[in-house]
């Protein structure tokens, strides 16, 4: 039995956002010839990570069955997790005003994303982005974004979610 | 950590008749230095231990490091020295010194056992820093 491994250096989770540019995202959009795209944020030290699909359901219930049917209608999907902050990805290199039009996914950072209710598309690649790793991309917004520190972790840390706008594309890394 | 201890005990101790020693606590013919120059405080070397304080799944961990030093002091039971009070609240308050500035969590306390007619403070100062 094959099992996805995330455990060395070679294949830790590797998540990429851009800024949507009004159009479905491609694997080319965030990884040209082996590198990382420019203004393509690498989100770094992430905690965990979780990607959410969930259908609605419509029950209901008939005389001649003693059992409910049930089909599934539009699903609701979503990521989520927890990250170290790293200054410059989470607050960018040159965040825009808020009267200025967002800049690119590094210059604004997660925060300046989320702030500005960015659309952004997001890769993330289960054990790497390597030819025949496994990724999962989407379009949404980045949503739950909530920098805390206490006395006794005194490393600030954050959740944040990505409320996907449609579906998934699932693929392999040609 | 060890050297900031010394330089803030040393300035701490000045009016309470206990001195200080920069050495390490060695053992000479079988008896450490604290039980051959009593009322004199020795700090040893510093003890490391990490532990993961934020594992990260894609990158280095972030570590808490634990530092400890311990320290020493050996009195006459029978009469004890008038400014021993004040120096054992030193002792233990140089855990809080500014010279230490990279630590976010300090601790220190202390214990006592008798050899012979003499009476032995042991002290543990804690600090842990992250990495």
């Amino acid at each position: 039995m094959a099992y996805i491994n995330a455990a060395n250096s070679a294949d830790f989770v590797r998540v990429l956002v851009r800024v949507n540019d009004g159009s479905a995202p491609a694997f080319a959009d965030f990884i040209s010839s082996g590198s990382v795209t420019a203004g393509t944020l690498e989100v770094p030290a992430l905690q965990d990570i979780t990607i959410t699909n969930t259908p609605s359901t419509f029950r209901w219930k008939q005389l001649d069955s003693a059992d409910e049917s049930v089909v599934t209608s539009v699903s609701s999907n979503a990521i989520s997790g927890n990250l170290v902050l790293d200054p410059t990805k989470f607050f960018g290199t040159d965040p825009s005003g808020p009267s200025e039009a967002s800049g690119t996914a590094v210059e604004e950072g997660i925060f300046g994303l989320s702030n500005k209710k960015q659309k952004i598309d997001i890769i993330i690649g289960l054990s790497g982005l390597s030819t025949g790793d496994r990724y999962v991309m989407a379009s949404g917004y980045f949503s739950n974004v909530a920098p805390t520190v206490s006395a006794d972790s005194p490393i600030w840390t954050s959740p944040y979610g990505v409320e996907i706008d449609g579906a998934y594309t699932v693929s392999t890394v040609a | 950590m060890r050297t900031e201890l010394i330089a803030a005990l040393t300035t701490a101790l000045s009016s309470t008749g206990i001195g200080l020693s920069s050495e390490l606590p060695w053992d000479s013919a079988g008896e450490p230095l604290y039980m051959k120059n009593m009322k004199r405080v020795y700090l040893a070397a510093e003890e490391l231990t990490t532990a993961v304080l934020v594992p990260v799944l894609n990158g280095s961990d972030i570590n808490r490091n634990e530092i400890i030093v311990r320290a020493y002091l050996a009195v006459d039971a029978k009469t004890q020295p008038t400014g021993l009070s004040s120096a054992i609240t030193a002792i233990t308050n140089a855990k809080d010194t500014q010279l230490i500035s990279t630590a976010y969590e300090r601790l220190a306390d202390y214990t006592t056992e008798f050899v012979g007619d003499v009476l032995i403070y042991t002290f543990e100062y804690r600090f842990m820093k992250i990495e």
